[in-house]
């Protein structure tokens, strides 16, 4: 600790020149250095809205990673080896990076080039809140975006009050400022800041001596894209239709997502959507795929609307878009499934060296293709509608899923009856087979697509 | 680093990743001066106090068998290639396997007037994966982790991987199960999700306070039979979610969430401690030092009893062995049960049958599979590592474990 | 109460020195006031069939 500079970017040069000089002396083919720098700025609001903690931090977070290549019976060879640096000592990092170079000796990946600045034209998109950057940057410090948070902590308890047989038990409101800048040495250097402010509401409705809760959270990038008056109520009327469910019975047939249901299955976590996850070239080179470039992702005969799924990092102000990935490699919007037929990898350069592809850049909004039929004609009775998961966690491989519902609707004689409880599970791949899409769309951080989505048949459980 | 200041009501924190001593200092005097301005300002809210502390000057370190920093690199590298080089061996049908070696050490000090804590914690894990290929080109797995405060952890016998290995082959003609309600054995692996996802966060204290939890209903009041006992425990020695003291000073010492069926007192942080008047627990935790800390889990588990998983097994005519999960949510506010990623075999007139069943969900009422309990065994298990989340945030490193239950009734899906 | 080793490095010493007089300036009008300090460093090696992977 006592090593460790007030300022930061001096080490962030030291770390690059003692890279360089080992480059230099040939003891490392390449290296790259990962930057991570965030303000953050979060209130906590606990039962009655009573303010229980106000935070603020700064943390940086430096990688550096060193490459070297070799040849072993004949075959080249990449050593890659990453590290963290945790103080500004020269020695020690002199020291961390001969360790690195020692550790690439150990490895034994098949060769690949790191990518040059050619791949780094990463497109200028609107990432961060310029309400949140002045708050942060004029002279008010910390007090600045806390009070930004606290008027909306206000405009959220207020809005509650409007309505009756419900409380507002916990709020936490977050806002942060987070600048990345990936440089390597064979000439990338990129950067981008972005913002995200992330709201989480602990909402309890009450009728007589009968509690219920639903515990809602959301995320954009812009202060002005929180619509207070539609989250509050959405959410006041899901927490009063949780309090009037009763658990579901045993079904078979059309399911339809809705609401938060739909990020939640095609976009979870996005690493884990199989549908997704099939489109990865490491999935791919590691012969663990389904989908065949050129073919259809669901197998034998499809009925209903086929999937197109687009991969789109470029859609400003969302928290879900980003400028490069990991390697620097420039975002870009890429079509993966095209109505049925799989048509692009998301690919690293490392993988796209190894399938001799182009690298795809980072993941970023998931956005599904438009249907043929309306969201009302979706609803065609008898169906179960799934408007909230507890949480979505497919198996990304198998696509195998059981998935507990926090709140469902039976749409049957003409009812919308509330449920909660009992698990819908299934397999993506074959509930793809026969999927209707609405014709309506919307776009929300992490997904753009149909406002629901109808599979003729899943199961859902209950009691006999 | 972090810095905490309480004004009565509520707690300021500051926290920062990269300063001098003098830099701190100075960090320290801004801040304190944040935090008398924000109270000058602001009207007063709801008087809570702290409970009173004591004197405590105290250093803890790990005990690991081997230091994981003595051992060389190329140690560590060999040790992965050659497990994995046995699982692959092991059978043709393998598409892949992965071998994961992670090593942690901790260091935190705690300060404040009364108290200077420190603590070195060092942990090993290892995670075995083997990939296996369906006949209709579906990719499935089994996975295993193992958790030891050093290096001793990769001392796994030869006969563990390949029970691990032969899995992942069964599980490769594995179906889906119909969704319906069952008995079951459920694995310390299962059993320790259930009692970690399924009770212990309804135990926080911090969603008690914010009425998010249906166990304030049950504080003091029976819930299963007097043979089942739930402890939360940071102070069992060598676990995934251990350590010496919380993040906020206290000492660690278990905690029975559940003592001979009747449910026992909240864990706590130091906040909601303060605003329930509760004893204080050692479960004041934070993801890092740019995070809240709120009212967490570490190690959780059912206490042993006299059973024996063998005569569980026995005892069902029809019904199924719950081998291990994927994780679970939590459902506090309705008691309410999901676990998924299940792997189960068909248990039939008392015996296993082979017959696996792959991507099992688990969900029901909590009090109801707590009452439906009819054995805990005498064997007890609190093996891997664990990351559990207070919703989809915060993460804090856990584990979970302890005997095969034998539960009457549970809805599997 | 677990068992104190009190073998402490230079690392916790120096944290230890610095933490209290932070403490002692927070505490100055604060009715309570804590300081913590958190330092992780990770080792993860991996192997599987895209080659052996190290990470210090």
């Amino acid at each position: 600790m006592t090593t460790i500079p007030p300022l930061f970017y001096p080490t962030l040069e030291i770390a690059r020149s003692l890279l360089a000089r080992a480059r230099e002396e040939k003891k490392a083919a390449d290296w790259k250095l990962a930057h991570e720098h965030t303000h953050r700025w979060n209130v906590y609001y606990t039962k009655g809205a009573e303010l229980e903690d106000v935070l603020q931090s700064e943390r940086h977070d430096l990688t550096a990673t060193a490459y070297v290549k070799q040849g072993k019976s004949g075959k080249r060879l990449m050593g890659e080896s990453s590290f963290p640096i945790l103080s500004n000592n020269e020695n020690a990092i002199r020291q961390q990076i001969q360790d690195a170079l020692f550790a690439c000796t150990l490895t034994d990946k098949e060769d690949f080039d790191i990518p040059d600045d050619s791949f780094a034209n990463a497109p200028a998109i609107e990432l961060a809140d310029p309400e949140i950057i002045a708050a942060a940057s004029d002279g008010k410090g910390e007090n600045g975006v806390h009070t930004l948070l606290a008027e909306l902590g206000e405009r959220f308890s207020g809005e509650f009050k409007k309505y009756g047989g419900v409380k507002l038990n916990g709020m936490e409101i977050h806002a942060s400022i987070t600048e990345r800048r990936v440089l390597n040495s064979k000439g990338v250097d990129v950067h981008q800041k972005a913002t995200e402010i992330y709201i989480e509401t602990v909402i309890t409705a009450v009728d007589g001596k009968r509690e219920s809760e639903f515990f809602p959270a959301m995320t954009v990038s812009r202060l002005s894209d929180v619509d207070v008056t539609a989250f509050v109520k959405k959410y006041v009327t899901f927490a009063k239709d949780v309090l009037s469910s009763s658990p579901p019975c045993l079904f078979t047939g059309a399911v339809v997502l809705s609401e938060d249901a739909i990020p939640d299955f095609f976009a979870p976590r996005i690493d884990d959507a199989p549908l997704t996850a099939h489109t990865f070239g490491s999935t791919h080179y590691m012969g663990l795929a389904r989908y065949e470039k050129g073919k259809q992702v669901i197998p034998g005969k499809v009925q209903g609307d086929k999937i197109t799924l687009v991969n789109d990092p470029l859609v400003p102000l969302n928290p879900a878009s980003q400028r490069f990935d990991r390697d620097g490699i420039a975002a870009r919007r890429q079509v993966l499934i095209d109505k049925g037929i799989f048509v692009g990898f998301v690919a690293s350069k490392r993988f796209a060296d190894y399938l001799k592809i182009q690298p795809s850049g980072p993941l970023g909004v998931i956005e599904l293709g438009a249907g043929s039929k309306t969201v009302k004609e979706l609803y065609q009775q008898p169906c179960i509608e799934i408007v909230s998961f507890s949480s979505f966690v497919p198996n990304s491989l198998s696509g195998d899923f059981a998935a507990e519902i926090r709140l469902g609707y039976l749409h049957k004689d003409g009812q919308k009856l509330p449920f909660k409880g009992g698990m819908v599970s299934g397999n993506v791949f074959e509930a793809f087979a026969n999927v209707y899409f609405s014709e309506e769309t919307i776009t929300i951080p992490d997904y753009s697509g149909p406002k629901a989505v109808r599979f003729e048949k899943l199961t859902v459980s209950g009691r006999e | 680093m972090k810095f905490r200041i309480f004004d009565g009501q509520a707690f300021h924190e500051h926290g920062t990743s990269w300063t001098t001593e003098d830099g701190l200092l100075q960090q320290a005097h801004t801040f304190a001066r944040h935090v008398a301005h924000h109270i000058a300002r602001h009207k007063p809210g709801i008087a809570v106090a702290l409970p009173p502390e004591k004197q405590l000057q105290h250093d803890f370190s790990s005990k690991p068998l081997i230091d994981p920093a003595a051992v060389p690199l190329a140690d560590k590298v060999a040790f992965c290639t050659t497990t994995y080089g046995k699982i692959m061996a092991s059978g043709k049908e393998f598409a892949n396997a992965k071998v994961v070696l992670g090593e942690f050490s901790e260091v935190k000090v705690f300060a404040s007037k009364h108290k200077l804590l420190s603590q070195h914690i060092t942990g090993c894990r290892i995670v075995l994966m083997p990939l296996v290929k369906t006949s209709d080109g579906d990719t499935r797995y089994h996975y295993e982790s193992f958790f030891k405060p050093g290096y001793e952890v990769t001392h796994v016998s030869d006969e563990k991987i390949q029970q691990i290995a032969a899995m992942a082959l069964r599980i490769k003609d594995a179906k889906k199960i119909s969704p319906g309600t069952y008995e079951a054995v459920l694995h310390p692996y299962v059993s320790g999700v259930l009692a970690h996802e399924s009770f212990g966060h309804g135990m926080e204290a911090d969603t008690i306070y914010k009425e998010r939890a249906m166990a304030k209903e049950y504080l003091g009041k029976r819930i299963a039979s007097s043979s089942v006992s739930i402890v939360e425990n940071p102070a069992i020695e060598g676990k995934h979610g251990g350590y010496f003291f919380d993040d906020e000073g206290q000492l660690a010492t278990p905690t029975y969430l559940v003592k001979a069926g009747i449910v026992g007192s909240p864990i706590t942080d130091l906040s909601s401690a303060a605003r329930m008047h509760l004893q204080r627990t050692a479960n004041g935790r934070c993801e890092s030092f740019d995070h809240k800390s709120y009212a967490r889990m570490s190690t959780i588990y059912f206490e042993a009893g006299s059973g024996s998983k063998d005569a569980m097994i026995a005892s069902i005519k029809d019904g199924y062995f719950l081998y291990n999960t994927g994780g679970g949510m939590e459902d506090p506010k309705g008691w309410g049960v999901q676990i998924q990623g299940i792997l189960a075999e068909r248990i039939k007139n008392g015996k296993l049958t082979g017959e696996l069943f792959y991507e099992v969900g688990m969900t029901g009422f909590l009090p109801s599979i707590l009452g439906s309990i009819a054995g805990i065994s005498k064997e007890f298990l609190v093996e891997g590592v664990g990351s559990c989340g207070k919703g989809h945030k915060e993460w804090v490193r856990v584990a979970d474990g302890g005997p095969y239950l034998h539960v009457k009734q549970v809805e599997l899906s | 109460m677990p068992s104190p080793t009190n073998d402490t490095t230079a690392e916790i010493q120096t944290a230890k020195r610095a933490l209290q007089q932070a403490i002692a300036i927070l505490s100055t009008e604060a009715r309570y006031a804590d300081a913590l300090y958190l330092s992780t460093t990770t080792r993860r090696i991996s192997k599987n069939k895209k080659g052996a992977a190290t990470a210090a």
